[in-house]
């Protein structure tokens, strides 16, 4: 500050060109302060979804995750963009302590395969058919929508305009002897199955 | 004792400023592009709850590059251009709010925004794919000739405003940039062809396809060919024109960091006009439906290199050659540009763009009946450089972005467009914006060589021509703009923009009647005289206006746009009176337009546009408001028919009245319907 209030007192006395210096130096010293965070870019619904399904495997317990000595793999269908964001995250990581991978899946016969079936939205297939195709499987199914609850799906990212809320059928999970922690279960909505008759 | 009240204000204030940063929360993180990979990695780190409270958002990049730009931008999406279903890229200009766009005759418009529309409107800059359509002629852009296969168009990005910093010379009202999609965005084939009244047949193909692992190509070929417009009495305008155009784009990506593209067009065509030039009559030449020949061509070559996930530069050249030959005027043009551009960021908070340009244009313009250039053949160089430094004041919140361009040219030296534009973002959804700039329109070559008769009488045995002549001290147009506005886009349903401008201008174009003097070339012969018209600079203008734009999204089947526009000149002579073809009473004080897309069952869709422009009043053109309908049916998926219903509301109007020597004919109502088939 020392070397500043010199330079401002040598500065030419005219009130204009002290503005001017006072101005300059204000915009160069502010660009040289470090950033407070990292000046990211803005986070797109895709980037967020692949972030909060890599970091979901943390509060998930499968029935037979101790087991396994095949790649951990997460399947896509219908959001390629999603998938591509996961095949970054996930590039180098383990999970379950496994070798995890992301499969971008178009033939319904890959699913059981999966660890986690993730279905974007704009998947034209059916929906009904997939999850009845899972039952007895032991997968983690990931949807967009309430609707995707209530046909059997176990988990979904619900954007609501500004955030993405998580809603978690609990009972659709333990059909399949898929367990979750209790920390997601504080974050995430519970999805009350409403019963028939 | 107030300089020390002064320096410890400063200090007080630097001691601030540095903390205030830490201080502010950014949870958005909505302003700066970086690379999507950084963003992964962050996003990965953060805790479920983290997650959870992340504001997210669905916009595109295009849309948020809109949303969040510090001027005045407006962008005619690739739906745009097919829910229209207008055929050229100049009669698409329409949708954009404050883009005054009139059509002189079958074949020539006269476009602008923010006043001084014409023939050669000069103070728009119009890119193609970053080549520029600008021509150094009569320093307008010849829309005739711009024309590429329409739905490769991705996007068309207007700026209004300067846009000098960046653009260069020219973009003093401003910038058009025409963007077409990549060769991945287009594979496959398409086959598209319709007739109607006024389009009588049009038609083209499009074939995409790849080589190997990582190049990409497509090559197209289209015509047109349409039908003159109708003269005050209802009689055929006889300005019927065609046109064929065949070009290719190829994308090469060799690694993740470099990507190549080249890309060409070649087109040939011929239209027609009256010409109403006196000297036509005076010397007898009873045949004056002119017939003008177009041809032409362009290369352009583009290497971009990501040196890292913050610094890219790219390097692009292009060759562009055209020939337009009437009776009146012959004109061909080569023109070679090279162009290098770096982009980086340094010191976290400087986002610097620097470039270099280089340009050499040479032409040969033979003397004709009514024109006469003072050399028949003139090459012309421009060197440019420009730097701009975004600065992030605070992260997401404010930033300033400081530029300025240098460049020289062969007739007026040394030119300065500097600019300071500031952004603030109290939320993600808003953004207000200010900038204050200065722009220049450098001399075209008519400005500084032209001669073109318009009258010729005698006086005693003396012939006395009357002429419009070049000035060789002719100035650039200068003009300092304050703009500022205000941006709400909250989610893709609903958004609202408004900008406002206050444009001070400075040695404007006129034309001045001088006495007679002595022949000074070898024209007119030794017995005459000319009365010259010179070319000056002596008119200074101020202008504002109003441009507001809102889009809502009515349900998810119906997409609405309403804009209005408003704008007022003032003109002041700076000692001799004097004809001008600027001034307020010549533009539409206000405009309207609104624009629906509706998705209907059993795939159909209805889509309308209404435009209402204002009455030129020093031109007598009446306001007018055009309603066009698109009626689209996709029976299948890969095959698209509609019928498209144009200026429904009258049999036919004027838009605009000619002053420079070509007869003008007036808009009818058409109708034309395409078929569009890929596979």
């Amino acid at each position: 500050m020392d070397f500043l209030t010199r330079m401002m007192t040598i500065a030419p006395k005219t009130p204009f060109t002290r503005g001017v210096i006072c101005i300059f130096y204000i915009l160069v010293l502010l660009g040289t302060f470090p950033c407070p965070r990292p000046c990211l870019a803005a986070f797109n619904l895709d980037q967020v979804e692949a972030a909060f399904i890599f970091n979901l495997t943390n509060f998930v317990r499968w029935p037979d995750q101790a087991t396994q000595d095949r790649p951990f793999v997460i399947g896509v269908m219908g959001n390629p963009q999603v998938a591509r964001n996961l095949q970054i995250i996930i590039s180098g990581e383990k999970i379950k302590g496994r070798e995890a991978v992301v499969k971008i899946i178009d033939d319904p016969s890959e699913i059981e395969d999966c660890d986690i079936l993730f279905i974007g939205n704009s998947f034209k297939g059916n929906v009904d058919e997939i999850l009845q195709l899972l039952r007895g499987h032991p997968v983690l199914t990931l949807g967009e929508s309430e609707e995707f609850l209530k046909k059997g799906g176990m988990v979904a990212f619900i954007f609501t305009g500004k955030r993405i809320q998580i809603q978690v059928s609990v009972e659709a999970a333990q059909q399949e002897g898929i367990s979750f922690n209790s920390k997601l279960l504080r974050i995430a909505k519970i999805y009350k199955p409403e019963r028939q008759r | 004792m107030s300089s020390r009240i002064n320096v410890s204000l400063v200090t007080i204030l630097f001691a601030l400023l540095a903390f205030l940063p830490f201080a502010l929360e950014c949870p958005a993180f909505s302003s700066q592009h970086a690379p999507s990979e950084e963003t992964l990695f962050y996003l990965k780190n953060l805790s479920i709850e983290q997650l959870a409270s992340l504001e997210v958002t669905t916009v595109s990049k295009t849309e948020e590059k809109m949303a969040d730009a510090d001027a005045a931008i407006y962008v005619i999406t690739s739906e745009d251009i097919r829910r229209s279903g207008l055929t050229s890229i100049p009669e698409l200009l329409r949708m954009v709010p404050g883009m005054d766009v009139a059509r002189i005759n079958g074949n020539k418009w006269a476009i602008s925004c923010r006043g001084f529309n014409a023939w050669f409107a000069n103070k728009l800059l119009v890119l193609i794919d970053g080549r520029s359509v600008y021509t150094p002629l009569f320093s307008g852009v010849y829309w005739d000739i711009l024309d590429t296969f329409i739905d490769d168009i991705d996007r068309i990005e207007v700026i209004r405003g300067p846009g000098a910093t960046l653009w260069g010379a020219n973009a003093v009202n401003g910038v058009i940039n025409i963007i077409t999609k990549k060769a991945v965005q287009t594979q496959g084939t398409e086959v598209n062809g319709g007739y109607g009244n006024i389009q009588k047949g049009f038609g083209g193909i499009r074939h995409g396809g790849k080589i190997g692992d990582n190049l990409w190509y497509r090559a197209y070929a289209k015509y047109f060919n349409r039908d003159s417009f109708k003269l005050k009495d209802g009689s055929d305008a006889n300005d019927d024109w065609d046109q064929g155009r065949s070009g290719f784009r190829m994308d090469w990506n060799p690694s993740p960091r470099d990507s190549f593209t080249l890309e060409g067009d070649i087109f040939v065509g011929k239209s027609y006009d009256y010409i109403n030039n006196v000297i036509y009559i005076q010397k007898g030449v009873t045949k004056n439906r002119a017939k003008t020949d177009v041809s032409g061509g362009d290369l352009l070559g583009r290497w971009t290199r990501k040196l890292s996930d913050t610094s890219d530069f790219s390097l692009q050249w292009y060759f562009d050659h055209s020939y337009k030959g009437a009776d009146y005027l012959e004109e061909t043009r080569d023109t070679i540009d090279i162009d290098f551009q770096h982009h980086f960021h340094a010191f976290n908070r400087h986002d610097v763009v620097w470039g270099l340009g280089y340009r050499l244009t040479w032409d040969h313009i033979p003397p004709s009946l009514i024109f006469d250039f003072e050399d028949e053949r003139r090459s012309d160089n421009l060197f440019s450089s420009f730097i701009q430094d975004k600065i992030t004041i605070f992260p997401n919140f404010l930033d300033i972005t400081l530029g300025t361009k240098l460049e020289h040219n062969d007739y007026t030296g040394f030119e300065v467009q500097p600019s300071i534009r500031l952004r603030l973002k109290p939320s993600r959804a808003q953004t207000f914006w200010a900038a204050v700039s200065r722009a220049v329109r450098t001399p075209s070559r008519a400005d500084h060589d032209m001669l073109l008769k318009l009258r010729v009488f005698k006086t005693g045995v003396t012939e006395n021509t009357l002429a419009l002549v070049g000035n060789n001290d002719f100035d650039s147009e200068k003009v300092i703009a304050y703009e500022a506005g205000y941006r709400y886009v909250p989610e893709r349903r609903f958004s609202f923009d408004i900008a406002t401008f206050y444009n001070v201008y400075r040695d404007l174009r006129t034309s001045v009647r001088k006495t007679a003097i002595p022949p000074f070339t070898t024209f007119p012969p030794p017995d005459s005289r000319l009365i010259p018209i010179v070319i000056e600079n002596q008119f200074h203008e101020d202008s504002y206006g109003v441009e507001v734009t809102g889009t809502v999204e009515l349900a998810s089947w119906w997409k609405t746009s309403l804009s209005y526009s408003w704008l007022k000149l003032r003109l002041h002579s700076r000692h001799s009176p004097g004809d001008s073809e600027l001034g307020d009473k010549n533009i539409p004080r206000n405009q309207v337009s609104l624009k629906s897309y509706m998705d209907l069952p059993y795939n159909f869709q209805l889509d309308t546009l209404l435009f209402y422009v204002d009455e030129l009043e020093a031109l007598n053109v009446p306001a007018y408001t055009r309603l066009d309908i698109r009626l689209g049916w996709n029976p299948l998926k890969n095959l698209s028919l509609s019928l498209k219903l144009e200026n429904l509301l009258d049999n036919q109007h004027p838009e605009y009245v000619s002053v420079s020597g070509i007869t003008d004919s007036e808009v009818p109502r058409s109708v034309y319907g395409k078929v569009t088939w890929t596979f």
